[in-house]
Protein backbone atom coordinates (compact mmCIF):
# COMPACT_ATOMS: atom_id res chain seq x y z
CA UNK A 1 0.00 0.00 0.00
CA UNK A 2 0.97 3.68 -0.92
CA UNK A 3 2.24 5.52 2.18
CA UNK A 4 1.93 9.04 -0.05
CA UNK A 5 3.82 12.28 2.10
CA UNK A 6 4.45 15.79 0.52
CA UNK A 7 7.42 17.43 1.81
CA UNK A 8 8.41 21.22 1.21
CA UNK A 9 11.09 23.61 2.34
CA UNK A 10 11.39 26.89 2.20
CA UNK A 11 13.99 27.85 4.90
CA UNK A 12 16.74 28.95 2.32
CA UNK A 13 16.97 30.73 -0.61
CA UNK A 14 15.78 27.24 -2.81
CA UNK A 15 11.88 26.35 -2.51
CA UNK A 16 11.83 22.91 -2.69
CA UNK A 17 8.89 20.26 -2.91
CA UNK A 18 8.73 16.34 -3.00
CA UNK A 19 6.18 13.62 -3.09
CA UNK A 20 7.55 10.59 -1.16
CA UNK A 21 6.29 6.90 -1.06
CA UNK A 22 7.41 5.59 2.08
CA UNK A 23 11.20 6.26 1.91
CA UNK A 24 11.28 6.61 -1.83
CA UNK A 25 11.42 9.61 -3.29
CA UNK A 26 8.41 9.85 -6.49
CA UNK A 27 9.91 13.26 -7.91
CA UNK A 28 11.71 16.25 -6.19
CA UNK A 29 11.70 19.92 -7.60
CA UNK A 30 13.25 23.14 -6.79
CA UNK A 31 13.44 26.63 -7.65
CA UNK A 32 16.31 29.19 -6.06
CA UNK A 33 15.55 32.37 -5.34
CA UNK A 34 16.15 34.52 -2.25
CA UNK A 35 12.93 35.95 -2.23
CA UNK A 36 9.54 34.26 -4.59
CA UNK A 37 9.03 31.47 -1.77
CA UNK A 38 5.37 32.33 -2.35
CA UNK A 39 5.14 32.31 -5.41
CA UNK A 40 7.02 29.41 -6.29
CA UNK A 41 5.70 27.01 -3.50
CA UNK A 42 1.71 26.59 -4.97
CA UNK A 43 3.37 26.16 -8.38
CA UNK A 44 5.78 23.06 -7.20
CA UNK A 45 3.35 21.55 -4.59
CA UNK A 46 0.38 21.06 -8.17
CA UNK A 47 3.64 20.18 -9.91
CA UNK A 48 4.64 17.16 -7.84
CA UNK A 49 0.85 16.00 -6.62
CA UNK A 50 -0.43 16.29 -10.82
CA UNK A 51 -0.70 12.21 -10.57
CA UNK A 52 -2.54 11.40 -7.49
CA UNK A 53 -5.28 13.31 -5.49
CA UNK A 54 -4.73 15.44 -2.06
CA UNK A 55 -6.94 12.93 -0.05
CA UNK A 56 -4.10 10.07 -0.97
CA UNK A 57 -1.87 12.34 1.36
CA UNK A 58 -1.05 10.36 4.66
CA UNK A 59 1.20 13.29 5.71
CA UNK A 60 2.61 16.91 5.22
CA UNK A 61 6.88 17.20 6.63
CA UNK A 62 7.83 20.68 6.71
CA UNK A 63 11.24 22.75 7.06
CA UNK A 64 10.90 24.62 10.04
CA UNK A 65 14.52 26.34 9.81
CA UNK A 66 16.09 28.07 10.90
CA UNK A 67 15.91 30.49 8.41
CA UNK A 68 14.75 33.99 6.79
CA UNK A 69 11.16 34.31 8.87
CA UNK A 70 9.49 35.66 6.14
CA UNK A 71 10.15 32.43 3.81
CA UNK A 72 9.44 30.22 6.99
CA UNK A 73 6.52 31.31 7.23
CA UNK A 74 5.42 30.99 3.73
CA UNK A 75 6.44 26.81 4.22
CA UNK A 76 4.76 26.64 7.48
CA UNK A 77 1.54 28.30 7.26
CA UNK A 78 1.20 26.22 3.74
CA UNK A 79 1.72 22.85 5.64
CA UNK A 80 -0.28 23.40 8.24
CA UNK A 81 -3.13 24.81 6.46
CA UNK A 82 -3.09 21.51 3.82
CA UNK A 83 -2.98 19.58 6.65
CA UNK A 84 -5.92 20.71 8.41
CA UNK A 85 -8.00 20.99 5.44
CA UNK A 86 -6.96 17.43 4.72
CA UNK A 87 -7.41 15.98 8.16
CA UNK A 88 -3.65 14.43 7.99
CA UNK A 89 -0.71 14.97 9.91
CA UNK A 90 1.93 17.93 9.64
CA UNK A 91 5.35 17.05 10.95
CA UNK A 92 7.94 19.73 11.42
CA UNK A 93 11.66 18.97 10.56
CA UNK A 94 14.63 21.09 11.52
CA UNK A 95 16.23 21.99 8.09
CA UNK A 96 19.48 21.85 9.26
CA UNK A 97 19.05 18.31 10.20
CA UNK A 98 17.79 17.66 6.07
CA UNK A 99 21.04 18.83 5.01
CA UNK A 100 22.93 16.68 7.82
CA UNK A 101 20.60 13.79 6.36
CA UNK A 102 22.13 14.46 2.75
CA UNK A 103 25.49 14.75 3.79
CA UNK A 104 25.53 11.29 5.38
CA UNK A 105 23.35 9.60 2.57
CA UNK A 106 22.48 6.82 4.86
CA UNK A 107 26.00 6.03 5.91
CA UNK A 108 27.95 7.09 8.20
CA UNK A 109 30.17 11.14 8.19
CA UNK A 110 33.28 9.87 6.77
CA UNK A 111 35.46 12.21 9.10
CA UNK A 112 33.78 12.04 12.21
CA UNK A 113 31.77 14.81 13.48
CA UNK A 114 30.21 17.54 10.93
CA UNK A 115 28.62 20.76 11.13
CA UNK A 116 26.19 22.09 9.24
CA UNK A 117 25.47 26.15 8.49
CA UNK A 118 22.99 28.07 6.23
CA UNK A 119 22.98 31.99 5.94
CA UNK A 120 21.55 33.86 8.48
CA UNK A 121 22.03 37.12 6.63
CA UNK A 122 23.50 40.09 8.64
CA UNK A 123 26.79 38.47 8.18
CA UNK A 124 25.80 35.55 10.26
CA UNK A 125 25.12 31.73 9.58
CA UNK A 126 22.74 29.18 11.26
CA UNK A 127 24.51 26.53 12.64
CA UNK A 128 24.82 23.31 14.43
CA UNK A 129 26.98 19.92 15.21
CA UNK A 130 26.35 16.40 14.42
CA UNK A 131 28.17 13.26 15.65
CA UNK A 132 29.34 10.74 12.77
CA UNK A 133 25.82 9.18 12.87
CA UNK A 134 23.82 12.84 12.10
CA UNK A 135 22.96 13.37 15.71
CA UNK A 136 22.45 16.53 16.13
CA UNK A 137 24.20 17.98 19.69
CA UNK A 138 22.13 20.53 20.86
CA UNK A 139 20.16 23.18 19.40
CA UNK A 140 21.23 25.24 16.62
CA UNK A 141 22.08 28.31 17.02
CA UNK A 142 22.51 31.64 15.07
CA UNK A 143 26.14 32.76 15.33
CA UNK A 144 28.62 34.61 13.41
CA UNK A 145 31.58 32.27 12.07
CA UNK A 146 34.23 34.27 13.58
CA UNK A 147 32.88 33.43 17.30
CA UNK A 148 33.00 30.14 16.25
CA UNK A 149 36.23 28.51 17.53
CA UNK A 150 38.96 27.04 15.61
CA UNK A 151 38.66 23.49 15.97
CA UNK A 152 34.77 23.01 15.10
CA UNK A 153 35.08 25.70 12.16
CA UNK A 154 37.68 23.43 10.84
CA UNK A 155 35.02 20.07 11.06
CA UNK A 156 33.54 19.39 7.46
CA UNK A 157 30.40 21.58 7.58
CA UNK A 158 27.81 21.48 4.58
CA UNK A 159 25.43 23.80 3.54
CA UNK A 160 25.07 27.78 1.97
CA UNK A 161 26.86 29.22 4.87
CA UNK A 162 29.55 27.28 5.13
CA UNK A 163 29.83 28.67 1.20
CA UNK A 164 29.51 32.14 1.85
CA UNK A 165 31.89 32.10 4.42
CA UNK A 166 35.14 29.78 2.94
CA UNK A 167 37.26 31.64 4.51
CA UNK A 168 36.01 30.88 8.00
CA UNK A 169 34.90 27.70 6.57
CA UNK A 170 37.59 26.03 5.48
CA UNK A 171 36.48 22.54 5.05
CA UNK A 172 32.84 23.34 3.57
CA UNK A 173 31.50 20.64 1.53
CA UNK A 174 28.44 19.65 -0.25
CA UNK A 175 25.38 19.94 -0.56
CA UNK A 176 25.06 23.15 -0.28
CA UNK A 177 20.94 23.43 0.04
CA UNK A 178 18.50 21.25 1.82
CA UNK A 179 16.23 18.39 -0.28
CA UNK A 180 12.67 18.39 0.72
CA UNK A 181 13.34 14.67 -0.34
CA UNK A 182 15.61 14.65 3.19
CA UNK A 183 12.96 16.71 4.42
CA UNK A 184 10.60 13.54 3.83
CA UNK A 185 12.45 11.15 5.07
CA UNK A 186 12.96 12.84 8.01
CA UNK A 187 9.37 13.46 8.60
CA UNK A 188 8.61 9.64 8.37
CA UNK A 189 11.07 8.67 10.62
CA UNK A 190 9.33 10.97 13.17
CA UNK A 191 6.50 10.32 12.73
CA UNK A 192 6.23 6.22 12.59
CA UNK A 193 8.62 7.01 16.14
CA UNK A 194 5.81 8.14 17.50
CA UNK A 195 7.66 11.77 18.23
CA UNK A 196 5.79 15.36 19.35
CA UNK A 197 5.11 16.63 16.35
CA UNK A 198 5.72 20.21 16.11
CA UNK A 199 5.85 22.90 13.52
CA UNK A 200 6.74 25.80 16.01
CA UNK A 201 9.48 28.21 13.23
CA UNK A 202 12.79 28.27 14.86
CA UNK A 203 13.09 31.94 14.23
CA UNK A 204 16.26 32.27 16.84
CA UNK A 205 15.97 35.59 16.50
CA UNK A 206 14.11 38.46 17.88
CA UNK A 207 11.87 40.71 15.67
CA UNK A 208 13.63 43.92 15.22
CA UNK A 209 11.76 47.23 17.18
CA UNK A 210 12.19 49.64 19.83
CA UNK A 211 9.67 50.21 22.89
CA UNK A 212 8.72 54.21 22.74
CA UNK A 213 8.88 56.28 25.42
CA UNK A 214 5.93 55.43 27.61
CA UNK A 215 4.19 58.78 27.39
CA UNK A 216 4.82 62.19 26.12
CA UNK A 217 7.56 64.92 27.71
CA UNK A 218 5.01 66.79 28.80
CA UNK A 219 3.19 64.23 30.75
CA UNK A 220 5.92 62.88 32.98
CA UNK B 1 -27.95 27.03 -8.67
CA UNK B 2 -27.45 27.36 -4.59
CA UNK B 3 -25.27 30.38 -4.25
CA UNK B 4 -21.57 29.87 -3.76
CA UNK B 5 -20.13 29.26 -0.36
CA UNK B 6 -16.58 31.59 -0.24
CA UNK B 7 -14.17 31.64 2.33
CA UNK B 8 -11.94 34.96 2.78
CA UNK B 9 -8.49 35.53 4.76
CA UNK B 10 -7.09 38.99 5.68
CA UNK B 11 -3.69 39.35 6.91
CA UNK B 12 -2.36 42.25 5.28
CA UNK B 13 -2.05 44.24 8.84
CA UNK B 14 -2.54 43.55 12.31
CA UNK B 15 -5.61 41.58 12.16
CA UNK B 16 -6.11 37.82 11.33
CA UNK B 17 -9.77 38.13 9.64
CA UNK B 18 -11.50 34.90 7.96
CA UNK B 19 -14.98 35.21 7.18
CA UNK B 20 -17.23 32.88 5.08
CA UNK B 21 -20.36 34.03 2.96
CA UNK B 22 -22.98 32.33 1.22
CA UNK B 23 -23.78 34.28 -1.77
CA UNK B 24 -24.11 37.87 -0.26
CA UNK B 25 -24.99 36.32 3.45
CA UNK B 26 -22.63 36.72 5.90
CA UNK B 27 -22.22 33.05 8.07
CA UNK B 28 -18.81 33.79 10.22
CA UNK B 29 -16.26 36.79 10.47
CA UNK B 30 -13.52 35.46 12.98
CA UNK B 31 -10.84 38.37 13.90
CA UNK B 32 -7.86 37.52 15.73
CA UNK B 33 -6.17 40.63 16.32
CA UNK B 34 -2.44 41.25 17.63
CA UNK B 35 -2.47 44.59 18.50
CA UNK B 36 -1.83 44.79 21.73
CA UNK B 37 1.13 43.61 21.20
CA UNK B 38 1.81 46.58 19.04
CA UNK B 39 1.01 48.93 21.56
CA UNK B 40 4.03 49.53 23.33
CA UNK B 41 5.90 50.27 20.37
CA UNK B 42 3.24 53.05 19.18
CA UNK B 43 2.49 51.12 15.80
CA UNK B 44 2.52 48.08 14.13
CA UNK B 45 5.29 46.26 14.20
CA UNK B 46 5.44 44.14 10.77
CA UNK B 47 7.34 40.91 12.30
CA UNK B 48 5.28 40.67 15.17
CA UNK B 49 2.13 41.13 13.23
CA UNK B 50 3.65 38.55 11.02
CA UNK B 51 4.58 36.31 13.71
CA UNK B 52 1.10 36.50 15.33
CA UNK B 53 -0.86 35.70 11.64
CA UNK B 54 0.78 32.37 11.48
CA UNK B 55 -0.41 31.49 15.50
CA UNK B 56 -3.50 32.58 14.92
CA UNK B 57 -4.64 31.25 11.20
CA UNK B 58 -5.57 27.55 11.91
CA UNK B 59 -7.68 28.76 15.31
CA UNK B 60 -9.15 31.64 13.51
CA UNK B 61 -9.97 29.05 10.37
CA UNK B 62 -11.29 26.50 12.98
CA UNK B 63 -13.32 28.71 14.73
CA UNK B 64 -14.87 30.21 11.27
CA UNK B 65 -16.15 27.20 10.11
CA UNK B 66 -17.59 26.16 13.48
CA UNK B 67 -19.40 29.40 13.85
CA UNK B 68 -20.54 29.19 10.06
CA UNK B 69 -21.33 25.34 10.64
CA UNK B 70 -19.95 24.24 7.34
CA UNK B 71 -18.20 21.62 5.81
CA UNK B 72 -14.64 22.97 4.10
CA UNK B 73 -15.56 20.19 1.31
CA UNK B 74 -18.85 21.93 0.81
CA UNK B 75 -16.72 25.44 -0.51
CA UNK B 76 -17.13 26.64 -3.53
CA UNK B 77 -13.60 28.90 -3.77
CA UNK B 78 -11.17 30.43 -1.44
CA UNK B 79 -10.73 34.70 -1.63
CA UNK B 80 -7.72 36.06 0.01
CA UNK B 81 -6.12 39.43 0.14
CA UNK B 82 -3.29 40.13 -2.22
CA UNK B 83 -2.39 43.65 -1.03
CA UNK B 84 -1.99 46.45 -0.37
CA UNK B 85 -0.30 45.58 2.64
CA UNK B 86 2.61 44.64 4.42
CA UNK B 87 4.20 42.18 2.64
CA UNK B 88 5.17 39.31 5.67
CA UNK B 89 1.67 39.73 6.88
CA UNK B 90 0.24 39.23 3.39
CA UNK B 91 2.67 35.93 2.42
CA UNK B 92 0.80 34.42 5.64
CA UNK B 93 -2.31 34.36 4.43
CA UNK B 94 -1.53 34.10 0.51
CA UNK B 95 0.08 30.71 0.99
CA UNK B 96 -2.40 29.77 3.25
CA UNK B 97 -5.23 30.40 1.02
CA UNK B 98 -3.12 28.77 -1.82
CA UNK B 99 -3.05 25.88 0.02
CA UNK B 100 -6.57 25.40 0.87
CA UNK B 101 -7.63 26.05 -2.86
CA UNK B 102 -4.95 23.12 -3.54
CA UNK B 103 -6.16 20.53 -1.15
CA UNK B 104 -10.15 21.07 -1.77
CA UNK B 105 -9.26 21.60 -5.88
CA UNK B 106 -11.49 25.06 -5.65
CA UNK B 107 -10.63 28.29 -7.23
CA UNK B 108 -8.96 30.63 -5.49
CA UNK B 109 -9.57 34.51 -5.71
CA UNK B 110 -6.55 36.79 -4.97
CA UNK B 111 -8.13 40.42 -3.97
CA UNK B 112 -7.48 43.93 -3.25
CA UNK B 113 -7.73 45.04 0.32
CA UNK B 114 -9.16 48.18 -0.67
CA UNK B 115 -12.06 47.05 -3.04
CA UNK B 116 -12.69 44.58 -0.49
CA UNK B 117 -13.55 47.27 2.10
CA UNK B 118 -15.82 48.53 -0.52
CA UNK B 119 -17.46 45.13 -1.66
CA UNK B 120 -18.17 44.43 2.05
CA UNK B 121 -21.39 46.71 1.87
CA UNK B 122 -23.13 44.35 -0.04
CA UNK B 123 -23.69 42.26 3.03
CA UNK B 124 -25.95 45.28 3.92
CA UNK B 125 -26.60 47.29 0.78
CA UNK B 126 -27.11 44.12 -1.52
CA UNK B 127 -25.18 43.41 -4.81
CA UNK B 128 -25.71 46.27 -7.34
CA UNK B 129 -24.82 49.48 -5.31
CA UNK B 130 -22.33 50.66 -8.18
CA UNK B 131 -22.24 53.55 -9.62
CA UNK B 132 -20.74 55.07 -6.16
CA UNK B 133 -18.36 57.52 -5.04
CA UNK B 134 -16.06 55.45 -2.07
CA UNK B 135 -14.40 57.24 0.57
CA UNK B 136 -11.72 54.72 2.51
CA UNK B 137 -9.63 55.94 5.15
CA UNK B 138 -7.99 53.39 7.57
CA UNK B 139 -4.20 54.05 8.65
CA UNK B 140 -2.66 53.01 5.61
CA UNK B 141 -4.89 54.34 3.24
CA UNK B 142 -7.10 57.14 2.24
CA UNK B 143 -8.27 57.74 -1.00
CA UNK B 144 -11.45 58.95 -3.25
CA UNK B 145 -12.81 56.53 -5.13
CA UNK B 146 -14.87 55.97 -8.50
CA UNK B 147 -16.77 52.71 -8.08
CA UNK B 148 -18.48 51.38 -11.40
CA UNK B 149 -17.59 47.85 -10.78
CA UNK B 150 -16.14 46.59 -7.30
CA UNK B 151 -14.50 43.77 -9.35
CA UNK B 152 -13.29 45.14 -11.64
CA UNK B 153 -13.21 49.19 -12.33
CA UNK B 154 -12.03 51.37 -9.24
CA UNK B 155 -10.75 54.38 -10.65
CA UNK B 156 -8.81 57.13 -7.81
CA UNK B 157 -9.76 60.37 -7.88
CA UNK B 158 -7.66 61.52 -4.84
CA UNK B 159 -5.58 60.02 -2.15
CA UNK B 160 -3.73 61.64 0.67
CA UNK B 161 -0.65 62.96 -0.05
CA UNK B 162 1.56 62.63 3.10
CA UNK B 163 -0.13 60.63 6.18
CA UNK B 164 -3.54 58.71 6.34
CA UNK B 165 -6.45 59.88 8.37
CA UNK B 166 -5.94 57.26 10.87
CA UNK B 167 -2.20 57.69 11.25
CA UNK B 168 -3.28 60.99 11.98
CA UNK B 169 -5.18 59.81 15.30
CA UNK B 170 -2.08 57.56 16.35
CA UNK B 171 0.25 60.63 15.97
CA UNK B 172 -2.08 62.99 17.47
CA UNK B 173 -2.67 60.41 20.22
CA UNK B 174 0.83 59.62 21.27
CA UNK B 175 1.38 63.49 21.56
CA UNK B 176 -1.73 63.77 23.76
CA UNK B 177 -0.64 60.66 26.10
CA UNK B 178 -3.22 58.30 24.77
CA UNK B 179 -2.95 54.34 23.91
CA UNK B 180 -2.36 53.17 20.50
CA UNK B 181 -4.35 52.56 18.58
CA UNK B 182 -5.67 56.15 18.63
CA UNK B 183 -8.19 56.54 16.63
CA UNK B 184 -10.84 54.76 19.49
CA UNK B 185 -9.11 56.23 21.89
CA UNK B 186 -9.89 59.66 20.52
CA UNK B 187 -13.40 59.18 19.51
CA UNK B 188 -13.50 58.90 23.34
CA UNK B 189 -12.21 60.90 24.57
CA UNK B 190 -13.36 63.83 21.99
CA UNK B 191 -17.05 63.09 23.06
CA UNK B 192 -16.17 65.05 26.14
CA UNK B 193 -14.53 67.74 24.79
CA UNK B 194 -15.59 71.70 22.96
CA UNK B 195 -14.79 70.58 18.98
CA UNK B 196 -15.05 74.29 18.34
CA UNK B 197 -12.78 75.11 21.21
CA UNK B 198 -9.82 75.14 18.94
CA UNK B 199 -9.87 75.87 14.85
CA UNK B 200 -7.16 73.71 13.34
CA UNK B 201 -5.99 73.88 9.92
CA UNK B 202 -8.18 71.92 7.04
CA UNK B 203 -5.62 70.29 4.72
CA UNK B 204 -5.93 71.47 0.89
CA UNK B 205 -9.43 73.57 1.65
CA UNK B 206 -7.59 76.69 0.71
CA UNK B 207 -8.74 78.62 -2.84
CA UNK B 208 -4.85 77.89 -3.84
CA UNK B 209 -4.85 74.24 -3.21
CA UNK B 210 -8.62 73.88 -4.99
CA UNK B 211 -7.07 73.51 -8.12
CA UNK B 212 -4.47 70.85 -8.25
CA UNK B 213 -5.42 68.91 -5.11
CA UNK B 214 -9.49 69.37 -5.09
CA UNK B 215 -9.97 65.75 -3.83
CA UNK B 216 -6.38 65.11 -2.21
CA UNK B 217 -5.86 65.16 1.71
CA UNK B 218 -2.83 66.37 3.64
CA UNK B 219 -3.07 65.80 7.59
CA UNK B 220 0.59 66.21 8.22
CA UNK B 221 0.32 69.98 8.90
CA UNK B 222 -2.95 69.61 10.96
CA UNK B 223 -0.89 66.96 13.07
CA UNK B 224 1.77 69.58 13.09
CA UNK B 225 -0.57 72.28 14.41
CA UNK B 226 -1.72 70.22 17.41
CA UNK B 227 1.65 69.73 18.48
CA UNK B 228 2.74 73.51 18.24
CA UNK B 229 -0.18 73.73 19.87
CA UNK B 230 0.51 71.68 23.09
CA UNK B 231 3.94 72.74 23.03
CA UNK B 232 2.31 76.22 23.15
CA UNK B 233 0.42 75.42 26.41
CA UNK B 234 3.29 74.03 28.05
CA UNK B 235 5.50 76.61 26.92
CA UNK B 236 3.04 78.95 28.83
CA UNK B 237 2.66 76.79 31.92
CA UNK B 238 -1.33 76.29 30.33
CA UNK B 239 -3.65 73.14 31.00
CA UNK B 240 -3.71 70.47 28.55
CA UNK B 241 -7.01 70.51 27.89
CA UNK B 242 -7.09 66.73 26.13
CA UNK B 243 -10.79 66.75 25.27
CA UNK B 244 -10.67 69.98 23.70
CA UNK B 245 -7.95 69.27 21.75
CA UNK B 246 -8.62 66.20 20.51
CA UNK B 247 -12.37 67.07 20.07
CA UNK B 248 -11.18 69.96 17.62
CA UNK B 249 -8.27 67.88 15.71
CA UNK B 250 -11.07 65.37 15.31
CA UNK B 251 -13.75 67.54 13.86
CA UNK B 252 -10.59 69.06 11.57
CA UNK B 253 -10.19 65.70 10.15
CA UNK B 254 -13.83 64.54 9.80
CA UNK B 255 -14.95 68.22 8.25
CA UNK B 256 -12.09 67.73 5.35
CA UNK B 257 -13.15 63.70 5.11
CA UNK B 258 -16.63 64.69 4.44
CA UNK B 259 -16.05 68.07 2.49
CA UNK B 260 -14.23 66.40 -0.31
CA UNK B 261 -16.21 63.19 -0.34
CA UNK B 262 -19.46 65.59 -1.20
CA UNK B 263 -17.57 67.14 -3.76
CA UNK B 264 -16.22 63.86 -5.29
CA UNK B 265 -20.00 63.49 -5.52
CA UNK B 266 -20.96 66.40 -6.95
CA UNK B 267 -18.45 66.32 -9.15
CA UNK B 268 -18.79 62.66 -10.49
CA UNK B 269 -22.53 63.56 -10.99
CA UNK B 270 -23.35 60.33 -8.84
CA UNK B 271 -25.46 60.33 -5.63
CA UNK B 272 -24.24 57.17 -3.82
CA UNK B 273 -21.31 57.72 -0.92
CA UNK B 274 -20.07 54.72 0.64
CA UNK B 275 -17.37 55.31 3.53
CA UNK B 276 -15.07 52.45 4.66
CA UNK B 277 -11.89 51.43 6.66
CA UNK B 278 -10.93 51.42 9.90
CA UNK B 279 -11.81 55.24 10.31
CA UNK B 280 -15.23 54.77 9.43
CA UNK B 281 -15.69 53.37 12.87
CA UNK B 282 -15.26 56.75 14.32
CA UNK B 283 -18.40 57.84 15.51
CA UNK B 284 -18.44 62.01 15.05
CA UNK B 285 -17.46 61.05 10.92
CA UNK B 286 -20.46 58.57 11.11
CA UNK B 287 -22.96 61.48 12.38
CA UNK B 288 -21.43 64.05 10.52
CA UNK B 289 -21.80 61.80 6.83
CA UNK B 290 -25.05 61.42 7.58
CA UNK B 291 -26.39 65.01 8.57
CA UNK B 292 -24.40 66.01 5.23
CA UNK B 293 -25.18 63.46 3.14
CA UNK B 294 -29.20 64.14 3.74
CA UNK B 295 -28.17 67.92 3.44
CA UNK B 296 -27.26 67.06 0.08
CA UNK B 297 -29.51 64.47 -0.86
CA UNK B 298 -26.84 61.89 -1.16
CA UNK B 299 -27.27 58.48 -0.33
CA UNK B 300 -25.14 57.30 2.49
CA UNK B 301 -23.64 53.75 3.54
CA UNK B 302 -21.46 53.49 6.18
CA UNK B 303 -21.34 49.27 6.99
CA UNK B 304 -21.24 48.66 10.65
CA UNK B 305 -18.14 49.70 12.62
CA UNK B 306 -17.28 45.78 12.77
CA UNK B 307 -17.13 45.30 9.31
CA UNK B 308 -15.08 48.73 8.45
CA UNK B 309 -12.35 47.39 10.40
CA UNK B 310 -9.99 44.57 8.86
CA UNK B 311 -12.06 41.43 8.24
CA UNK B 312 -12.36 38.39 6.45
CA UNK B 313 -15.79 38.44 5.62
CA UNK B 314 -15.07 41.63 3.27
CA UNK B 315 -12.61 39.37 1.39
CA UNK B 316 -14.64 36.52 1.37
CA UNK B 317 -17.80 39.16 -0.42
CA UNK B 318 -15.77 40.63 -3.00
CA UNK B 319 -14.54 36.62 -3.42
CA UNK B 320 -18.56 36.46 -3.71
CA UNK B 321 -19.00 39.25 -6.35
CA UNK B 322 -16.03 37.93 -8.43
CA UNK B 323 -17.40 34.57 -8.86
CA UNK B 324 -21.38 36.13 -9.54
CA UNK B 325 -19.84 38.40 -11.97
CA UNK B 326 -18.28 35.51 -14.08
CA UNK B 327 -14.81 36.87 -12.97
CA UNK B 328 -11.86 34.95 -14.20
CA UNK B 329 -10.06 33.15 -11.05
CA UNK B 330 -6.59 33.51 -9.97
CA UNK B 331 -3.77 31.03 -10.98
CA UNK B 332 -1.73 29.24 -8.46
CA UNK B 333 1.85 31.16 -8.24
CA UNK B 334 0.52 34.49 -8.06
CA UNK B 335 2.38 37.11 -6.01
CA UNK B 336 1.54 39.44 -3.01
CA UNK B 337 1.65 42.84 -3.76
CA UNK B 338 2.36 45.00 -0.80
CA UNK B 339 1.72 48.38 -3.38
CA UNK B 340 -0.95 46.46 -5.11
CA UNK B 341 -3.21 49.48 -6.63
CA UNK B 342 -6.57 50.06 -6.15
CA UNK B 343 -7.38 50.03 -9.80
CA UNK B 344 -6.69 46.06 -9.89
CA UNK B 345 -9.62 44.30 -7.95
CA UNK B 346 -8.43 41.23 -8.72
CA UNK B 347 -5.45 39.60 -9.53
Amino acid sequence: MSRYLLAIDTATTRTSVALLDGPHTMVEVNREGATGHGEALPSLVAEVLQNISTNQLEAIAVGIGPGPFTGLRIGIAFARTMAWALEIKVIGVCTLDALAFDYLKDGLAPFGDFAVATDARRKEVYWAVYDRHGIRQGEPVVVRPGNISDRLLRLPTVGSGALLYSNDFSANVEPIYPSAAAIGRLGFAKLDGGEELTTEPLYLRRPDAVPLMSSPEWLR
Amino acid sequence: MKEPLVLGIETSCDETGIGIVRGLTLLADEIATSVDEHARFGGVVPEIASRAHLEALLPTLQKACDVANIKLRDLDAVAVTAGPGLVGALLVGTSAASALALALGRPLYAVNHLAAHISVDALESGAHTEPMIALLVSGGHTSLLRVSDVTADVQPLGSTLDDAAGEAFDKVARLLGLPFPGGPEIDRIASTGDRSSISFPRGFTSAKDQAAHSLDFSFSGLKTAVARYVEGLIREKRVVDVPAIAASFQEAVVDVLIEKALRACAQEGIDRLLIGGGVAANSRLRSVARERCEHAGIQLAIPRPGLCTDNGAMVATLGSLAMARDRPATALGFASSPGLPVTKALI
